[in-house]
């Protein structure tokens, strides 16, 4: 396993027989992602440094553009190059146009002053932001040569117990964030990369700092773009700011709490909680509705009724039968998902910390802080342990 | 296959419930272009070439026999789901090789080069995979090489056989500055021109994939969750 032959760009495991000049054969269907969504495609009208005619600008500054990474409802990523003597590989984001660039970057300093005080290694690196000849802001930031977190694990055919474990590491790299007052208001499958590293699987979360500092998300537009609904992003949103009677509050560190519970639920159960072809349907105000609303099924009954085809399918994906994962879910890991996912945010875990804390007790077995609070459930499981 | 809708699986099953000749047919067509995964599933779970020859002859005409197709539900309704967990359940109740046999693997329903598949599952890193993990690569890879097949043949019409030969190796990106120059220089064309070829020829992969896997999903809406499924099983 160790000498695999990995692609260099996504981190994917290469088959033995794969030929020197041959392309990732992941990379290559990841192609079919980035095209026919109908929204914002990479080209060129307002590229940032004119020329522009592959689709992308050959030059950005010091940088040398080399691919497009993709697209997002914010902006553009490009894997680019640094000029000598620097020579790394870095990401460029490229702000869409519409956005006044001066404001974003000053919103952003503020949030980054604060993260330069921490290096965590669950935290993908800025590096630099500026201005576009055009006028659009831009970052740079580390490149992670990974893929998101739910295919990583689909396609490693991690068991549920390992699933948490990586979870958990999600957790302790946004509780630093959060320690110096950054939340992230946009934790989601497309910005918690894993990348292997010495065998073993790493997440880096992506992005932090910049949700506030583009004021995203909020609109019924960006929400209910084919880009956002076909990614599964609104159901990524907590409730609490999909306020559709004007301003939303100011997001904190639980409304991470709940974009964790929804990455979680993807995570045990292969889909988010609210299935994304109803919400597709639904049409802007049911959506907003059904989140703000509906309560969710636990992940052990959500399994329960995917029935035959469908639970043998994630079943298999996490090494196991379908109602083994069913038996695995109910109890602990169902009471910790629902309440990360509470439409009020003081019930939830009041930090991601208490969240991971709660996860690792489930790893060891021990009772979990959510079901022991209720006299009723610890007397249960106590029960059951003598 | 994308020009004849007639062979895609949201059409078989629409017409499944009335076990339809065209339903038939469709199905047969489709279940010949996915054929080799299921081949490759069936040799690893421990039969020999000529036994899983035979069983997925024998399957497929249960398949029609038995109107299997029938239980499809728009839940489930993609045709590499169905047909894994279907073939998996037929190898369970059908341990008797000759039993499955006699039950139609001799009837030839549909033609498959045996000879070849077992050419490609000689290069399977078997021993690192399960039945599942190799039929679901195998698909990926089969969507995948249709799709380039299709690319380069527009590409040959278009542009001459060397273009996409030359670009292919190139199709992800990133690419040295070098190679842009070299292939400037051999079509005595500008760097830019080359930037562009690629990317068009990029985006043009992308959307042949998705009519390649739209051929395969009952709801067009599903093409991307299919797609991102796919993703996961290339690297296993
Ligand atoms: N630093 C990075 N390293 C590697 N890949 C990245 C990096 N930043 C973004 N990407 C990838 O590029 C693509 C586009 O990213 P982008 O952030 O624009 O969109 P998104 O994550 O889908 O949505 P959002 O704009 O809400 O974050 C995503 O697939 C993302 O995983
Ligand atoms: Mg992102």
């Amino acid at each position: 396993m160790a000498d695999q032959q990995r692609c260099a760009r996504c981190g994917a495991p290469l088959q033995p027989h794969h030929g020197d000049g041959e392309s990732c054969p992941r990379c290559l269907l990841a192609l079919g992602l980035s095209t026919g969504l109908g929204s914002r495609d990479p080209t060129p009208a307002a590229s940032p440094a004119g020329g522009g005619l592959a689709g992308f600008p050959d030059q950005l500054g010091e940088l040398r553009i080399l691919d497009c990474l993709g697209v997002g409802e914010a902006g553009t990523v490009y894997l680019a190059e640094q000029a000598p003597p620097a020579q790394g590989k870095v990401a460029l984001k490229v702000v869409r146009t519409g956005l006044d660039a001066a404001e974003v970057l000053d919103r952003f300093e503020a949030e980054h002053e604060a993260l330069t005080h921490i290096t965590h290694p669950g935290i993908a690196k800025m590096l630099q932001t500026g201005t576009t000849e055009d006028g659009r802001a831009y970052f740079v930031m580390e490149w992670i040569r990974g893929v998101p977190i739910t295919e990583y694990c689909d396609r490693e055919r991690l068991t549920t117990h390992r699933r948490l474990a990586l979870f958990v590491e999600v957790c302790e790299a946004l509780h630093r964030a959060h320690e110096v007052g950054v939340v992230h208001r946009n934790i989601k499958p497309s910005n918690v990369l894993v990348v292997e590293e010495d065998g073993k699987p790493h997440p880096k979360v992506l992005d932090l700092g910049i949700a506030r500092a583009l004021d995203q998300r909020l609109t019924a537009e960006s929400l209910y773009s084919a880009r956002s609904l076909l990614s599964g992003t609104p159901c990524y949103v907590p409730p609490e700011l999909m306020d559709p009677s004007g301003l939303p509050p100011e997001a904190d560190a639980r409304s991470d709490v709940y974009s964790l519970g929804v990455l979680l639920f993807e995570l045990l159960v292969g889909t988010p909680p609210f299935d994304a072809r109803r919400l597709r349907q639904a049409g802007w105000a049911e959506m907003v509705r059904v989140i703000r609303e509906e309560e969710p099924a636990p992940p052990g009954r959500r399994v329960r009724g995917l029935g035959g085809v469908a639970a043998t399918e994630v079943a298999l994906q996490r090494g196991t039968e379908p109602r083994r994962l069913a038996l695995e879910l109910q109890g602990d890991l169902d009471a910790i998902v629902l309440a990360t996912l509470l439409k009020d945010p003081s019930r939830r875990y009041s930090s991601v910390l208490d969240l991971a804390t709660d996860v690792r007790r489930h790893l060891r077995h021990e009772p979990v802080s959510v079901r022991t609070l209720g006299l009723g459930a610890r007397l249960r499981r106590f029960l059951r342990r003598s | 296959m994308a020009a004849f809708d007639t062979t895609n699986w949201s059409v078989i099953v629409r017409a499944a419930a009335d076990d339809s000749a065209t339903a038939r047919e469709a199905l047969a067509a489709l279940f010949e272009v996915y054929w080799y995964p299921v081949y490759a599933m069936v040799r690893r779970y421990g039969h020999n070439a000529t036994d899983a020859e035979d069983l997925a002859q024998a399957y497929f005409a249960r398949l029609i026999e038995k109107g299997w197709v029938k239980e499809v539900r728009p839940e489930h309704g993609r045709f590499r789901s169905f047909l894994l967990v279907s073939v998996r359940n037929f190898l369970h109740n059908e341990r008797d090789r000759e039993r499955a046999v006699k039950r139609g693997g001799r009837t030839r329903a549909i033609s498959l080069d045996g000879a070849a598949a077992e050419q490609r599952y000689a290069l399977e890193p078997v021993e690192s995979s399960t039945p599942e993990t190799i039929f679901e690569r195998a698909w990926a890879n089969e969507v995948l090489s249709r799709a380039l097949e299709r690319l380069r043949n527009e590409t040959a019409k278009t542009e001459g056989a060397d273009r996409f030969e030359r670009l292919k190796g190139h199709l992800t990106g990133d690419e040295p500055a070098e190679t842009y120059r070299e292939l400037a220089e051999a079509w005595d064309v500008g760097e830019s021109a080359v930037r562009v070829a690629l990317h068009r020829m990029r985006k043009r992969l992308g959307t042949i994939l998705r009519e390649e896997i739209a051929d395969t999903v009952a709801d067009p809406a599903d093409v991307g969750e299919e797609l991102r499924h796919l993703l996961t099983t290339v690297g296993q």
